[in-house]
This record gives structure tokens, sequence and C-alpha cells, in this order.
């Protein structure tokens, strides 16, 4: 393509709200490190670690945000995999117990106990399945997204979420019976 | 298969760490700012350098630049008043038979 043409696809493609991409990026990559570490303030040291490592280039991926997506949870991992390779440890997920708007007490007892139970749910999963259910439910990932950061194939990554969430189920059912 | 229950705990990051994140990440510099201002003189003079390497065109407008410039300095340095100028006074040739 040359110049000229590049510079005229330039000018046709549409400003990106990098505002908008901002607040949809961190809910997603916070709640990634909530769901694999379950502590928020730690998830918040995580985040910005993350955002300032790829916040500054995220321009060279204007014209293709899912790139710019994969590649920020690329480096969300690699900040996750160095964490816990100083920590060699995983917190408790009490820690995301955190109930929308303004709950009375009864059902603030219940959604804490409803957390503690996931996050002892969690705990169980190998460190795959924990990053895979942390991708998938923290991250919104798709599994086709989830199989580029991996590696693993999309019809695996489904098999694996797919057992892994009737597990869960059966055991969260199981508990409230 | 539901699984509503798996993502029934996310939520928003908070507001306060949100906004301060961002004014982090926006307004920092770039570290390797002064890297770039350093490169860029080198680079633009390389640039002028191959242009006029390759153009004689060039080469030969940048001359008539230097020229027209040095010409002006010239001559409002070394201007005499027309009094002052002897050669150009017609009474000057005429004391010559």
């Amino acid at each position: 393509m040359s110049l000229l043409e590049r510079l005229s696809a330039a000018k046709r493609t549409p400003a990106v709200d990098w505002n908008a991409v901002y607040a949809q990026e961190l809910t997603r990559v916070y709640n990634y490190f909530r769901y694999r570490v379950g502590d928020d303030a730690l998830a918040e040291d995580l985040t910005s670690a993350t955002f300032e490592k790829a916040w500054r280039s995220r321009k060279r991926y204007a014209e293709d945000l899912g790139a710019f997506s994969t590649w920020l949870f690329t480096i969300a991992r690699n900040t996750a995999t160095d964490h816990f390779r100083r920590r060699r440890d995983t917190v408790s997920l009490d820690a995301i117990a955190e109930p929308v708007g303004e709950p009375g007490v009864e059902s603030l007892i219940q959604h804490r106990q409803a957390v503690d139970r996931l996050g002892e749910l969690l705990e169980t999963l190998s460190p795959r399945d924990r990053e895979l259910a942390a991708m998938k439910y923290g991250g919104d990932l798709t599994n086709r997204k989830i199989a580029e950061l991996t590696g693993l194939s999309e019809s695996n990554v489904g098999t694996i979420l797919y057992r892994l969430v009737r597990k869960l189920r059966e055991q969260w059912e199981g508990d409230a019976l | 298969m539901n699984d509503d229950f798996l993502k029934a705990y996310r939520k928003r990051p908070r507001p306060e760490f949100s906004e301060t994140l961002y004014r982090r990440i926006e307004g920092r510099p770039d570290p390797r700012w002064f890297l770039r201002l350093a490169w860029a003189p080198v680079v633009i003079a390389l640039v002028v350098i191959g242009a006029l390497a390759v153009s004689p065109e060039l080469r030969a407008g940048a001359l008539s630049v230097v020229l027209t410039i040095g010409g002006v300095e010239v001559e409002e340095i070394d201007a005499l008043p027309v009094a002052e100028a002897p050669v150009f006074y017609p009474e000057w040739t005429s004391l010559y038979p």
C-alpha cells in the first residue's frame, strides 16, 4: 500500500474513543485479576502495572482494537505470572465480596456466604483451570480469545470450561440443598 | 449450561482508582522522550544531507538561498552613503583627459 493510500485510509478510519476503551478494558482486566488473586487492593496494583505497560503504545492498535485487547491481556497474564512467581501463593477470594447497591443485612450475609463458597470452589481448581475461569468470567473473554492467549485450541478451551462449570455447578447446587 | 453464578461477582473498579490510574498513564511523559529528542536533529541532518547529495536542483536552490542571504548581509555591512562612494560620481571620471 502506498503512502498516499495509507494516509487516505487513515483519514477514513473513525476516531477511537479511548475513554470508552479504557473504561471497558479496565473493568475486564481488573476483574480478571480479582478472579485470579481474590484481593481488591492487589487486583488494583496488578491492573495498574498492566495498564502502565500497555497504555502508552495503544495508538499502534487504533485500527484493530481486538489486537489491542489481546495484547493487553497478554501483558496482564505476564503480570500475574510475575506476581505468582514472587508470591508463590494465592489469596482467598473472600475479599471480592462487595454487594451492589445498599442491601439489607440479611441479603448482605447471604451474598457474603455465597462469595465465600465461590471462593472455596475456585480455590479447588488447578492453576490452569482457575486462570481460564478468570479469563472467561473475570475478563469476559471469548473462548477464541482465550485460545489465542493460552495456545490451547478453541474447542479444547470450550471443553475445559464446560467441565469446569459443570463441576462447580454441581458443588454449588449440592451445597444449596 | 447456566454459569451465571460465576459471573455474579464481577464489579466495577472504584471510580477513584480508575481516575487516578487514568491521570497517571495519560499525564506521565514517556521516559524515552529525551532519546527521541536527541535523535531528531541527527535524523533531520541526515535527511537534508541525503537530499542535497541526490538532487542537483536542490543543491542549486540551497546555494542560491545561501548567496541571497550572504548578499544581503554583505550589502548591509559594507553599504556606504552615496556621498562617500566617489567611484560612482561622474565628476570623478571627468578629471582625466
